[in-house]
């Protein structure tokens, strides 16, 4: 894959290492495990060398080196522990601390905070300084989010380069020179970028702190767990941080194929609802027309006699389920089996609901490339996307990819937080993304520009269906410019790898319903499939909007997209399950809403929310309705019976973000008093219900998934390690210990797509098992 | 036999005329030494205002993690101490207390010492998580504690070490600056006045001594 890179051999306090040709002595320490001290360089961003603080002296150089800044070379022998480089790192600190505040004890970064580390371990110890420290007006705002400490500030830098080379947004300025140097807001932009809490964070100091956690704590207070952010489909990787019994503050846990060491304001501070008093403590049971607490017991036989009753007298088919894009794989993989297995529907959906026209059988639409792919690509098309406040670190990738040349399209209805930066931006009537997405097929097929012998195999079947959506037609109904979207066809055919993404959302417009499908011939006609920086697919909005597909919350496809009327699926799944499963489609989401069922299970989901006045009827007029939820949502006021449940942060689990990467979730802090998980909530209905289920943990009910879909074939909690992996998966080595792995796919290729879910079954055979416990 | 009794008798003969070591508690009272650690008190300045800046180092500092603190702003309206930040809520569980006295150490501004305060029972465990309330030193009372024994040299007595005319907390000067300069005696060595600490640093960098 990569070229075999150049590697340059040098020695640091005596330890020989290679690296390759061009990295900086620091990176080369960093591999040996040795530390030097930094300020205004950050691994992420160009550096500077302004603050003198990563001194190292060079055999045969002089003076001291500033290892950020030099590059190795072949021979070098550096040393970090030299008396010239104590000295001089002790130097560089004693001048910091000359105009440095001792506000340690009220300081937010304190305990976490570089100044005071490196001081310990460089520091002089003392200072020569006897005049008066220079002081400014305590915290002044630099935005809604954020406040500036002038005295702590350092003037590395970082803050400022951050806003204007990474998020590419402004805001922050260094003003002045020199000892009066200082940072301040740029007048002409202020600082409201969504990507604002990343300058908190890599803050060597504590000159720029969060609003909301300002003095709520003190780093060491606090408990501190790798995890996954529940905020949005991107799955940036988070470090959640706990203080007893409320989540503060989401912090980075760099993982470059995904969040590239960022995160946006929403995953870093939008925690509120996790630590709202109003979330629900115990069950209640509407009883004279009031909803009252009753024990778990009780709810849980009450939900299950009046399910068995509906069943009873109505038959299986008026049940119904909701489930949710927000809880885990192994939630939404139980709420089905519980609808499917144990209670005999196929009615099980989610809001979004199936993508129109996805092929039974053949793999789904989903991205089928990777977040990181796109530094790669050439071009990257936006069809009625706006990752901005949607998917905010996706939209920080495309910004870095705009650094590295693409060529960005942003092809919306509305304005975009992109266009300034772009290549071409093109609007339209909102509802028209699909009208759009045909012209381009139009004008592809009609003007020869696919490219491959597939592709113009692809384009001769397409060229048909696509005849009358001319670029002109589009024009007339959803008032884009035709010449725009000419150039734009040219562009994407010629690219040396284009990047098509529209948001999922559209596809529910009513010009969208073969939107997923179009979107992906085109990039399959114009040759751009199948490699890195080359592809097609949704973004998708929620959290786990992907992996609620994949585990089969939809009315027609069993977990891992096979129909629920495959027979070969059918058996396989029914002989795991130790039950005999419906084999006709069930009700979509809206046919549930709409009367089709007499006894609703909602979990997670809050459909009452964007409910017409009549679904709101349909709902009042359901014989029963249980809800499983944090609060009382709008749909809970509706319940007979509400269920209380834990947010992400409370329980383990695994979450597959929009690029198809399935990642852990681990419990981050105790769950409130008196609520469960979701599946502990299932797993007592299922007995309840008298299923016999035994799952102990979600580890348990992965490990079920992992044997019995064939898309998620040999998924554990172990093999998905600390950054996750992309399905589709193929079995890994064998570790030493001889357990088994997988591994991920990071773009989908054209055999993948032609094989489907066959090519995930291949190892399936064995696996498919009967049920045990464990790994 | 008989020769035992006596000695027994003789023994208590000889301490007839001696001062009991026990005192009749509760009526009287044991004289403690000063250093002696009992349930802490949270101190105040002059001025009425709160020693304590909430920073949590007393509760980072403790084996037995038993101070609960959470912090909070303070406002113009609302100024409870000197710098920007203060201890809404400090609850100290004098049943994990195990009277180290480590919170003292800790202390950056010399707002809780341990004191001669013993008398801690009750039959109710709650009772005994004592809370800012009743730990504190009431207004107009302003004491430094036990503090001044635990440090060689009065404060008061000695110059500042520090740069800055901010050096102690006055509680007019409301800037966080002055936190950590308290009214704790800094270590002289830390802080480099005359030549001779002048050289010791010069050597502490590793470099060449005059004359050398
Ligand atoms: S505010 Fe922080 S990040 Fe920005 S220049 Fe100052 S020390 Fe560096
Ligand atoms: S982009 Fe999404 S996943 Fe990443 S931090 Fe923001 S909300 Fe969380
Ligand atoms: S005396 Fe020791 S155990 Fe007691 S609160 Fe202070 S630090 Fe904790
Ligand atoms: S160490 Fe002192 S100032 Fe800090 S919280 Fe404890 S008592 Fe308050
Ligand atoms: S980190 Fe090298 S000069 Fe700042």
């Amino acid at each position: 894959m990569a070229e075999q890179e150049e590697l340059v051999n040098l020695t640091i306090d005596g330890q020989p290492v290679s690296v390759p040709k061009g990295s900086l002595i620091w990176a080369a320490a960093q591999k040996l495990g040795i530390e030097i001290p930094i300020y205004c360089y950050h691994p992420k961003m160009d550096p500077l060398g302004a603050c003198r603080m990563c001194f190292v002296e060079v055999e045969k150089m002089p003076k001291l080196a500033t290892a950020c800044t030099t590059t190795v070379a072949e021979g070098m022998v550096v040393s970090t522990t030299s008396a010239k480089v104590k000295k001089g790192r002790a130097g560089t600190l004693e001048f910091l601390l000359i105009n440095h505040p001792l506000d340690c004890p009220i300081c937010d970064k304190g305990g976490e905070c570089d100044l005071q580390d490196f001081t310990l371990r460089y520091g002089p110890g003392g200072s020569r300084f006897d005049l008066n420290k220079r002081h400014f007006e305590k915290p002044i705002p630099v935005s809604e989010n954020i406040l500036l400490d002038r005295e702590r500030c350092i003037a590395c830098q970082r803050c400022v380069r951050f806003t204007q080379t990474v998020a590419m947004e402004n805001g922050l300025v260094m003003e002045q020179r020199g000892f009066r140097i200082e940072v301040g807001v740029d007048p002409a932009a202020p600082f409201d970028s969504i990507f604002s809490g990343n300058v908190v964070e890599m803050c060597p100091v504590g000159a720029l702190t969060a609003k909301n956690y300002r003095f709520v704590t003190r780093p060491w207070e606090l408990k501190k767990t790798p995890s996954v952010c529940g905020n949005c489909s991107v799955g940036c990787n988070v470090r959640v941080d706990v203080r007893v019994d409320k989540v503060l503050r989401q912090y980075s846990r760099t993982n470059d194929a995904i969040d590239d060491g960022w995160l946006c304001d929403r995953g870093r501070w939008d925690l509120d609802w996790i630590n709202d008093t109003e979330r629900l403590r115990t069950p209640l049971i509407r009883r004279d027309g009031q909803l009252q607490p009753v024990s778990w017991d009780e709810a849980l036989r009450f939900v299950a006699e009046r399910l068995r009753a509906v069943r009873d007298q109505r038959g299986a088919r008026a049940i119904g389920g909701i489930g949710s894009t927000h809880t885990t794989n192994e939630e939404a993989y139980l709420f089905q089996k519980l609808l499917r297995a144990g209670l005999g529907t196929n009615n099980v959906d989610h809001a979004h609901g199936r993508f129109p026209a996805t092929e039974p059988g053949a793999l789904p639409w989903a991205w089928s490339d990777s977040i990181a792919g796109l530094e790669q690509a050439s071009h990257i098309v936006l069809l009625g996307a706006d990752p901005y406040h949607r998917q905010p670190i996706v939209d920080l990738r495309i910004r870095k990819a705009i650094r590295a040349g693409a060529r960005v399209y942003v092809v919306t209805p509305e304005a975009n937080r992109l266009d300034r930066l772009v290549a071409g931006v093109i609007r339209y009537t909102a509802g028209h993304t699909g009208t759009l997405a045909r012209a381009l097929l139009n004008i592809i097929t009609s003007d020869g520009l696919a490219r491959g012998e597939q592709g113009a195999q692809r384009a001769a079947d397409r060229r048909a269906s696509v005849a009358q959506e001319t670029p002109e037609r589009a024009a007339q109904v959803a008032g884009v410019d035709a010449d725009a979207l000419r150039e734009l066809a040219r562009e994407i055919a010629g690219a040396k790898g284009a990047v098509i993404l529209y948001d999922e959302a559209a596809t529910l417009e009513p010009s969208g319903a073969t939107l997923a499908a179009d979107v992906l011939d085109l990039a399959l006609i114009t040759g751009n499939f199948g490699k890195p920086g080359a592809g097609a697919g949704p973004l998708l909005a929620d959290n786990n909007s992907l992996g609620a597909r994949d585990m089969g919350l939809l009315p027609d496809t069993l977990p891992g997209y096979r129909p629920v009327g495959d027979a070969a699926a059918h058996a396989a799944l029914g002989g795991a399950w130790l039950a005999t499963l419906p084999a006709e489609p069930g009700l979509s989401y809206t046919e549930m809403l709409s009367g089709g069922v007499k006894a609703l299970y909602v979990m997670g989901a809050n459909p009452a929310r964007d409910a017409t006045p009549e679904q709101l009827a349909a709902l009042d007029a359901l014989d029963f309705l249980v809800v499983q939820d944090l609060t009382l949502t709008e749909t809970a006021q509706r319940a007979t019976v509400v269920l209380p449940a834990v947010a992400y942060t409370e329980k383990d689990g695994s979450f597959t973000n929009t690029e198809r990467c399935v990642q852990l979730v681990r419990r981050a802090m105790q769950p409130l008093g008196g609520a469960k998980a979701d599946w502990e909530i299932l797993v007592g209905v299922a007995r309840a219900l008298g299923l016999g289920w035994t799952y102990l943990s979600p580890a348990e009910i992965l490990s079920e998934i992992g044997r019995t879909v064939p898309l998620y074939a040999g998924v554990t909690r172990r093999s998905l390690g600390a950054e996750g992996v992309r399905w589709p998966f193929a079995p890994g080595e064998r570790t030493p210990e001889g357990r088994a792995t997988i591994t991920g796919s990071p773009s989908i290729t054209w055999q993948m797509l032609a094989e489907g879910v066959a090519r995930a079954q291949k190892p399936g055979g064995e696996l498919i098992a009967p049920r045990g416990r464990g790994e | 036999m008989a020769m035992e009794m006596l000695k027994g008798l003789g023994t208590t003969l000889k301490e007839f005329g001696k001062k009991p070591t026990t005192v009749s508690y509760p009526e009287e009272k044991r004289q403690l030494p000063p250093r002696f650690r009992g349930r802490h008190v949270l101190h105040r300045y002059e001025n009425g205002l709160e020693r304590c800046v909430g920073c949590f180092l007393c509760a980072g500092a403790c084996p037995a993690d038993a101070i609960y603190i959470e912090a909070e702003e303070n406002t113009d309206e609302q100024r409870v101490s000197p710098g920007e930040r203060y201890a809404r809520v400090f609850d100290v569980n004098l049943l994990r207390c195990i009277f180290c006295g480590y919170c003292e150490q800790a202390c950056p501004t010399g707002a809780i010492t341990l004191e001669n305060i013993y008398e801690l029972a009750s039959t109710h465990p709650e009772d005994l998580v004592y809370h800012k309330e009743q730990l504190l030193e009431p207004v107009g009372s302003a004491t430094r504690g036990s503090i001044v024994d635990w440090t060689p040299t009065p404060p008061e007595a000695t110059p500042t070490p520090l740069p800055g005319r901010q050096g102690y907390f006055d509680g007019l000067e409301a800037s966080a600056a002055a936190v950590g300069q308290g009214d704790m005696p800094a270590e002289q060595a830390v802080f480099l006045g005359d030549d001779l600490s002048g050289m010791e640093h010069r050597r502490r960098l590793g470099e060449p001594e005059e004359g050398e």
